[in-house]
């Protein structure tokens, strides 16, 4: 039985791409939206891919998300605004759409 | 206000080797793997363009990195793998492990599966097929093991698996051709709609250990199985539609076994369990629900229904993110840690690429019996 492995040329570019620097996210959006700032209502942001991944529906097909901030916020909460996600694209970003798939496996029927 | 910051351009995602790309024409492009190929509309600047073209070409010279990763990630589909990194954020230390019978690094196969007192099944007797040691080199980061990029090398593991090994196309197929009153039909596809019945029906029991391992990510844990909460009572429905009842119906062993193991790992191991989630929530990518499509096949429409719900509540619930989610919270593990996830997830991944086959098997055997009664 052929075992599943990787690369070892993608183990040698994913090293390589990682020395480029490592990126904390929140840790940045905590900076931008702190207490000095908490005027701003809304902002859009381009986000990590990480973090993007962790966020967001996968039928959410963009980089665009909301953030609002409230008042008198100690923190901040992420908003996915699905309008603004799909109708807006703001120059120099991408926008990207998916339709539905020409392919996939089937599942077992064995989902939660 | 738009921020263009400089952490757009960090390389974070690279494609996994079965993935390629060719194009439709200047702003479409379809991105294929073994488990799905999608068709995509892009619009972008020219430099994006020019990387997409190279990497269609599979030119790597010309490929950008950078945009190419950042494509993969606004993709946000099972096509790439995560590179390790290391969040401060991220605080929660995950390091215990069960008291294993041998070390994890020497556990066998059959050890873990005795381990675990799983039901004899058709994945029993194999051998580690997952080179645990390539995750592990891939996912190191400061001498320690990032649980998202660990993640993102299983899951195509476990997706390479399931286009491989996994009988449910075969199995649909199967029924499709057979030759036989409605009575023994109606009775197979409520075999099949069983499996899932009991999937749902331990879910919240299978779950619930793992609230106590989850630490920061609590919350979060709690309101996913809130999500999940009724699911059975949508497939219950669908059994009564093809007039049976659970009690009646084959469950097979790797049924039981892979909700087993969910409701082990959840007391022994959170990255495991996290692993196991988003091998169960990963989106069938279909607008149609395979096994709905089969009942409609046999004009079982209320039943079809049901399943169809089930589908559209969790392509609702947009569940395919939950494990990224709840992984973000863990911080960089050990390796003992890691390890002893990667194998769970390898025999979870066998039981839940048996069940089908076992189906397969049992109605197969059925008809032979059927035939040589006649």
């Amino acid at each position: 039985m052929k075992k599943r492995t990787i690369i070892a040329g993608t183990i040698l570019a994913a090293s390589m791409a990682n020395a480029a620097g490592d990126v904390d996210v929140a840790g940045y959006l905590k900076e931008q939206t702190g207490p000095a700032q908490k005027e701003v209502k809304e902002l859009c942001l381009q986000v990590e891919p990480m973090f993007l991944s962790s966020m967001m529906p996968r039928h959410v097909s963009s980089t665009i998300i909301g953030l609002k901030v409230a008042d008198n916020a100690e923190s901040y909460d992420l908003v996915i605004d699905t309008d603004r996600v799909t109708k807006q694209c703001p120059e120099g970003y991408v926008k990207i759409s998916t339709t539905a798939p020409l392919r996939s496996v089937r599942s077992a029927p064995i989902s939660l | 206000m738009l921020l263009q910051t400089s952490m757009k351009n960090a390389v974070q995602c690279l494609p996994y080797e079965e993935v390629s790309l060719s194009f439709i024409n200047n702003t479409t492009y379809v991105v294929h793997a073994p488990w799905l190929a999608m068709q995509t509309t892009i619009e972008t600047s020219d430099e994006t363009s020019r990387t997409l073209a190279a990497f269609a070409k599979q030119d790597f010279s010309q490929i950008d990195p950078k945009i190419l990763s950042n494509f993969l990630s606004q993709l946000n589909l099972p096509f790439n793998y995560i590179l390790p990194s290391y969040s401060s954020t991220s605080t929660d230390n995950h390091r215990t492990l069960p008291q294993l019978p041998i070390s994890v690094q020497k556990l066998s196969k059959k050890q873990l599966r005795e381990f675990l007192n799983l039901e004899s099944s058709l994945a029993d007797d194999s051998e580690w097929n997952w080179d645990a040691d390539a995750i592990l080199e891939f996912s190191k980061i400061y001498n320690a093991y990032d649980p998202a990029a660990l993640l993102s090398v299983v899951r195509r593991f476990h997706l390479l698996d399931c286009t491989d090994k996994d009988q449910t196309g075969n199995l649909y197929d199967y029924c499709k051709t057979l030759s036989i009153d409605n009575n023994a039909i109606q009775k197979m596809l409520a075999t099949i709609v069983y499996q899932n019945y009991y999937v749902t029906a331990e879910c919240q029991n299978s779950l619930a250990p793992a609230l106590s391992l989850s630490k920061s990510a609590f919350s979060k844990l709690n309101d996913f199985m809130d999500d999940e909460k009724g699911h059975d009572l949508l497939l219950l429905r669908a059994l009564s539609a093809l007039q049976t009842s659970p009690e009646h119906l084959y469950l097979s062993n790797s049924t039981k076994n892979i909700m087993s193991i969910l409701k082990q790992l959840g007391s022994t191991s959170f990255l495991g369990f996290c692993l196991a989630i988003d091998f169960f929530e990963k989106p069938s990518f279909d607008e149609v629900d395979p096994l709905t499509e089969l009942l409609r096949h046999f004009h079982h429409d209320i039943a079809a229904s049901c399943l169809q719900k089930h589908k559209t509540i969790n392509d609702d619930g947009g569940h395919e993110c939950i494990s990224l989610d709840l992984l973000s919270h863990m911080n960089l593990v050990d390796k003992d840690y890691a390890l002893f996830a990667i194998r769970l997830s390898e025999v979870l991944t066998d039981e839940m690429t048996s069940v089908t086959a076992d189906l397969l098997n049992l109605f197969k055997q059925q008809q032979t019996k059927q035939a040589e009664s006649l």
